[in-house]
């Protein structure tokens, strides 16, 4: 290994068939892989901001769990929960406490006390719980009737739950709006909006005006700011499938990081020293983690399982 | 004295390859199949899907038909076929036949070759057939069986299967089933439903349960969210469904088929098919009830059709018009 190699662990999802899908994390390094869930459809890991906790979503008896564990698979704990389905878990900036729906419904659990406190004053149908900051977080929820429902970001605090002020975004609304990424610095944040059936990736925030920052006719997704928050990484279909586009807010520049004609690249996570990432890929068949550097070059594999690898998340540690 | 000769050749020929691998499953050839077929007229092209690549004939009884194939390699090592049908090819029902090497593989009832596709037709809607299950007193077998003979007397052109094919997902269950579609005549289109999801076998029996085809100027989707809600990118659905809805984007009307249809799916699936680029019309069963409204999202109006295995089916007219339900049948007992 050089200094100019990937290192550091990434949490994932393997498994066979969805029944024993177990979270597992793998060193980018060696390949060596570590089962650290317990196995009974484990989906969603995410990383404590300082790296030492992965909370994930698994099936129980009659619903689902939030897990935590260590790296290594030691201190496995399940949350007790009021509400028995559970999934989208998110940490705070702080470490402190976990997001998650409930329900339907947000709910914030205190690690230190194990209390969990629903949010949003009573607003249900939230789902996707994302921190802005210690403070709030941005969720998305279902508004509107039957035969005419959509789907609004709303910013979610402990008492309250209002959706994101009109002015916030660019003319021609409403939007149905999904997949909201709050910048690494809590100033602005990357969603999804649907303009008359096209999907794109826009910057909003309080200090400049709306901007779409993928911007072409087939649909973008899952915009992910890269930990430096110069760049964001989002799914595109401009080369027919599935594919990993970069983009830089400030100059528009998008460029390929992982795309091919007859595959599927998706999922991208992002390194904590910003420089490489890695996304899930289907060229080889089954659904495997390869990892590229920022501009898509030193393609290499990561995993090799009979069976889907899915959902990487690189654990946060160096600062960029 | 001659034309037995042909009779028998022609027997001979239709024996001479093993249709799917002994225990039923899924062998040489994945797509078409008796469950996603192939509907062409004479000059145009199917595409197939196979474990290697291979010489590819179409076989109806003593017509034997080459197809020329342009080959692409696909992830994972298999391989994809465009066969041109000849623009000579005699309208029928054909098996797909191919053979690498010492290895051979029919798939029964996988292409069908129409004159043309008219621009009034109308679809054949099964659901919810329980293959297996003992939940009356003639057996799923039975009811169902009949369900189809009734399908067979009927003007439709094809029929939609929406899942829950098989009780518990057995492969023994999903062998029964495929005897039971064997006995339709048309062309029949499947999709999983919860009941058949126990492991892969659905996937083993009649391959990917999110696809598209083409049907004169229609477009058909076939997929089930639900059950991928808590991992959303297993499989890649959610682009596989975005790509087939932009393929299908300038047909006239655009119809997804499914097990079932709730709110609290996938989201990304409902965003893609709903939402961006809404579907005209969207037929599914699991209720086990009929039903029509129009989804929570607008727009895309939806049917559900009452259970096969109850003795219940539907038809929907296909015209200018639109995609219009018919009120559901019961043509079979249940004792």
């Amino acid at each position: 290994m050089t200094a100019a190699d990937p290192s550091g662990q990434i949490a994932f999802v393997s498994g066979t068939e969805q029944e024993d899908y177990c979270v597992c994390v793998v060193d980018v390094a060696s390949g060596a892989v570590t089962r650290v869930g317990p196995g009974r459809r484990d989906n969603s890991p995410v990383w404590s901001p300082d790296g030492e906790w992965l909370a994930f979503v698994s099936e129980v008896e009659g619903g689902n769990a939030i897990y935590m564990v260590r790296a290594d698979g030691s201190d496995l704990k399940k949350i007790d929960h009021k509400y028995e389905w559970n999934s989208d878990p998110s940490w705070s900036p702080d470490g402190t406490r976990l997001a998650y729906v409930g329900g339907d419904q947000i709910v914030v659990y205190n690690v230190a006390t194990g209390i969990e406190t629903e949010w949003g004053g009573g607003i249900r149908r939230l789902a996707r719980p994302v921190w802005v900051n210690d403070d709030s977080i941005l969720a998305v929820g279902l508004v509107g009737t039957l035969g005419s429902a959509t789907l609004e970001v709303f910013t979610v605090n402990q008492d309250t739950a209002e959706p994101l002020p009109a002015s916030l975004f660019p003319p021609g609304g409403p939007y149905v709006e999904w997949a909201v990424a709050p910048h690494p610095a809590g100033n602005a944040i990357a969603l999804e909006l649907n303009r008359e059936g096209d999907r794109d990736i826009f910057l909003l925030s309080l200090q400049d005006i709306p901007r779409d920052l993928s911007n072409h006719p087939t649909a973008d997704w899952n915009p992910v700011w890269r930990p430096d928050g110069r760049a964001l990484a989002f799914e595109s279909f401009r080369a027919v499938r599935r594919g990993i586009y970069g983009v830089y807010p400030d100059t528009l520049r998008v460029f390929p990081i992982a795309a091919a004609l007859d595959s599927d690249n998706w999922s991208p996570t992002w390194s904590p020293d910003s420089r490489w990432i890695a996304f899930v890929s289907n060229r080889t068949g089954d659904p495997e983690l390869f990892v590229v550097d920022a501009e898509g070059r030193q393609l290499r594999r990561l995993t090799d399982h009979v069976g889907p690898d899915i959902s990487p998340a690189w654990r946060p540690g160096r600062k960029p | 004295m001659r034309r037995l000769l042909v009779l028998i050749a022609a027997i001979m020929a239709t024996t001479a390859a093993a249709a799917r691998a002994p225990d039923g499953t899924l062998a040489l050839i994945e797509t078409p199949n008796n469950g996603i077929p192939a509907i062409v007229t004479p000059g145009q092209r199917f595409e197939a899907v196979l474990a290697e690549r291979a010489d590819t004939l179409a076989l109806a009884g003593p017509q034997r038909i080459p197809l020329e194939a342009a080959w692409t390699a696909l992830p994972g090592g298999k391989m994809r076929a465009t066969c041109s049908v000849p623009a000579s090819a005699p309208v029928g029902v054909y098996a797909l036949e191919a053979t690498a090497g010492d290895q051979s593989d029919r798939n029964s009832r996988s292409v069908y070759i129409r004159s043309t596709f008219p621009a009034s037709y109308v679809i054949g809607h099964l659901s919810d057939t329980h293959i297996g299950s003992n939940r009356h007193p003639r057996t799923a077998e039975a009811i169902v069986s009949d369900v189809v003979a009734v399908v067979n007397r009927s003007e439709a052109d094809f029929v939609l299967v929406t899942g829950d094919l098989t009780e518990n997902g057995d492969p023994a269950q999903f062998r029964s089933f495929l005897k039971v579609l064997d006995t339709c005549t048309l062309p029949t289109f499947v999709c999983a439903g919860n009941h058949d999801r126990k492991g892969l076998n659905y996937v083993r029996f009649f391959g990917p349960d999110t696809y598209m085809f083409r049907y004169g100027a229609d477009g058909y989707i076939s997929f089930d969210t639900k059950d991928r809600s808590t991992t959303p990118e297993w499989g890649g659905q959610d682009a596989d469904l975005e790509v087939f809805r932009s393929a299908i984007e300038q047909t006239r009307w655009a119809v997804g088929f499914s097990h079932r249809y709730e709110l609290g799916q996938g989201m990304r699936s409902q965003l893609i098919l709903f939402v961006d680029n809404p579907l005209d019309h969207l037929i599914f069963g699991h209720w086990h009830r009929a039903g029509e409204d129009v989804v929570p999202w607008g727009t895309t109006r939806y049917t559900s059709t009452p259970a096969a295995v109850n003795g219940s089916l539907r038809y929907f007219d296909v015209s200018a018009e639109g995609v219009k339900p018919r009120r559901p049948e019961r043509v079979a007992t249940i004792r």
